[in-house]
């Protein structure tokens, strides 16, 4: 058998995933993105400046000027502190550091043009060992790197600056490669940034998924896990036979419909349930059964009230209603105690039938038995009932249309219990011969006279019953 | 289909998501760019280049021009001289290995400027390009390096007639002349 998964659980399971799936993506692409744009421009802007400082040196290249470009450089870094500046030749060593190159220029111009200077650094570095200004060298193109120094965080760049054609005349024509610009600039500040950037994201997350997940979780449970069990609670009630619960469903959705088709179904099956303490046990049964159509041995009851239309005109209707359900509930009640099943009521009348071997003596005990209760007890505002009892075969069966079927009994003897329910005076059990024989020896009765039946041209004999000494069978 | 299939089929049409995302951003095939025919072309310049210049340096080179290289135009705008090549001309420059010329010698490396004024790729509406003979791959120079170097071509120069004039020359140190 498959696990119970409270519903709770499982929306919990599924809101704290999406949530935590959605919100998550979609923080950490924003943390994502705004590191990139930072790191985006940060690369942009040492394009920018590396760009500016390119052209700048170009032109202050030309008039030879080396030693303007070497304190731009020193000034640049003293300005800023952030930002470093470095001119490397393409062998590695850091430019202006000896006068190399002016004597090369010298020799190309097959003339002293430039005087040797004084030398302008003491701490000529070099940097031929690293891979990026080799790359910048060979693939003559820029190349953007990042690097950490300890606390510190640095972005750089190497620059290619090319042997121009206007610088070719004085440098010669054999290389492409004159040096490379090189800037460091500090982004310690944007890297801390960065990292500020992913760890205020992480706390949004871990704020906002639990917060959300608590408050639709809570939404969840009030208008949809709560209701849901307490229509549990309701069937539960209903199934252990308290009718009077009803689910108690404010809210206006499907739900909210949901409880009041509950409550309309258990309202029906209330309905249902106290009919079926009037009607006949082999009726519910039949229902059940489905049966459809059979011949049986039976006696039939037919009781009913005697100047009931008068009575009912002279008195109000609760009141008649009233009576008459007393009067109803006290035969049928008799009469099940013996044995015996309502078929209807029509009207102020009772149709019963009686089965089994017995049936002719319960018949008869049912029929005295009514008239003795209603003859003694007050309450019944002095309504009397005839009874007339009649036994043979008679057709049981499901009689209706497919929308409204009826269990009942068909045939002649139910119209001959009638006939003598009819001629009974109030208080008075009449039999017909078929009931009367076979309790011929025990009961005390009157008769027979004879009674003329529409459809028969012979007249019955009829009894009245009047006792059946010995208790109950 | 039953569900347990189909999230067992989950990672594999993931996988091939992936693979096929990798594919596409993978680098297009090469294409050749450079036509195979350009020695029949007309040359700016009939003198074989046999002198160093940065950026080719001291390797022979041989200049040949496509016809619609031919048709370029000549105007002057505000007091300056403007050369405009058409769209579709490729200017090719071989390379060889030595200054000398030899018997027989085929060039290594093709240099190629390819007036080509919409391609994203283009600076200064040519494609720089670089074709190696060997295993005939061609690569296209989107960065500054072809570019800074040409654009000296547009002031005075030490080559050719040098433009002394600073004409507008359309990125060419030798441009043609019919
Ligand atoms: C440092 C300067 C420099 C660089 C960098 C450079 N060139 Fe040149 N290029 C020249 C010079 C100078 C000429 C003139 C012809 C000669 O003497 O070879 C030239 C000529 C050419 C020509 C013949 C058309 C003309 O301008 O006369 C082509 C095509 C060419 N270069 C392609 C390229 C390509 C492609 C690149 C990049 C891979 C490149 N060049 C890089 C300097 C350069």
């Amino acid at each position: 058998m498959r696990r119970f998964v409270p519903l709770a659980r499982k929306v919990n399971f599924i809101l704290v995933s999406s949530l935590a799936l959605g919100i998550g993506a979609a923080i950490v692409y924003l943390a994502y993105a705004q590191n990139r744009d930072l790191r985006r421009a940060n690369a942009e802007n040492l394009q920018r400046q590396s760009e500016i400082l390119y052209q700048s040196i170009k032109n202050a290249m030309l008039p030879g000027e080396a030693p303007v470009a070497v304190r731009l450089f020193a000034d640049i870094r003293q300005a800023t502190g952030t930002f470093e500046v470095s001119l490397y030749r393409a062998d590695g060593v850091e430019a202006f550091s000896d006068n190399r190159t002016i004597e090369t220029v010298n020799a190309n111009l097959e003339r002293i043009y430039f005087r040797a200077k004084p030398l302008l650094m003491s701490d000529a570095r070099m940097i031929a060992a690293d891979m990026n200004f080799t790359r910048a060298v060979q693939e003559r193109r820029t190349v953007l790197y990042q690097q950490a120094e300890g606390e510190r965080s640095y972005a750089l760049i190497y620059k290619t600056l090319l042997n121009l054609p206007k610088c070719a005349g004085c440098h010669g024509s054999t290389h492409t490669v004159r040096g490379v610009i090189h800037i460091r600039s500090d982004v310690t500040r944007e890297a801390v940034q960065q990292r500020n950037n992913l760890l205020l994201a992480a706390a949004i997350f871990a704020v906002l998924v639990p917060l959300l997940a608590v408050l639709l979780a809570r939404f969840l449970q009030v208008t949809l896990v709560r209701p849901v069990r307490h229509l549990g609670e309701v069937c539960a009630g209903v199934r252990g036979g308290d009718f009077s619960v009803r689910a108690r469903i404010g809210s206006r959705d499907e739900i909210g419909a949901l409880g009041e088709r509950v409550n309309e179904m258990v309202q029906g099956l209330y309905e249902r349930f106290q009919l079926s303490k009037f009607v006949s046990g082999s009726t519910l049964q039949s229902i059940r059964n489905r049966e459809r159509g059979a011949k049986a041995s039976m006696t039939l009851f037919f009781s009913d009230v005697r100047s009931f239309t008068a009575y009912a005109e002279r008195h109000p209707p609760e009141q008649v209603v009233e009576a008459l359900n007393r009067l109803l509930n006290v035969q049928t009640e008799i009469i099940h105690r013996n044995g015996g099943d309502v078929d209807k009521f029509v009207g102020d009348a009772v149709v019963a039938v009686f089965s089994g071997e017995r049936r002719e003596e319960n018949a008869c005990r049912s029929a005295l038995e009514i008239q003795e209760e209603l003859g003694r007890a007050a309450g019944y505002d002095g309504l009397k009932v005839g009874i007339g009892l009649d036994s043979g075969e008679v057709i049981l069966g499901l009689v209706g249309s497919e929308k409204r079927a009826d269990f009942t009994v068909i045939g002649d003897h139910v119209n001959v219990a009638a006939r003598l329910c009819a001629a009974a005076r109030p208080g008075m059990v009449l039999v017909t011969e078929s009931v009367y024989s076979p309790l011929r020896a025990r009961v005390k009765a009157r008769g027979p006279a004879h009674l003329k039946v529409k459809g028969k041209t012979e007249a019955l004999a009829v009894y009245q019953i009047l006792a059946l000494p010995g208790g109950p069978a | 289909m039953n569900p347990r299939r189909a999230s067992a089929l989950l990672p594999h049409v993931a996988l091939a998501a992936v693979a096929l995302l990798a594919l596409s951003c993978a680098r297009p095939a090469p294409r050749a760019l450079v036509p195979a025919d350009y020695a029949s072309w007309e040359r700016p310049t009939e003198r074989d280049l046999d002198y160093p210049v940065p950026g080719h340096e001291d390797h022979r080179r041989r200049i040949y021009l496509n016809q619609s290289g031919e048709d370029v135009r000549i105007t002057e705008r505000q007091g300056r001289v403007v050369h405009e090549y058409p769209e579709g001309t490729v200017i090719v420059k071989e390379v060889y290995a030595g200054l000398q010329f030899r018997q027989g010698e085929a060039p290594f490396q093709l240099t190629v400027m390819i007036k080509k004024p919409k391609d994203p790729l283009a600076r200064g509406g040519w494609l720089w390009v670089v074709r190696d003979m060997a295993s005939g791959q061609e690569t296209v120079i989107d960065y500054e390096f072809c570019f800074d170097c040409h654009a000296n071509a547009n002031e005075p120069h030490p080559y050719g007639d040098k433009n002394p004039r600073g004409e507008f020359r359309d990125y060419v140190f030798l441009p043609y002349r019919k």
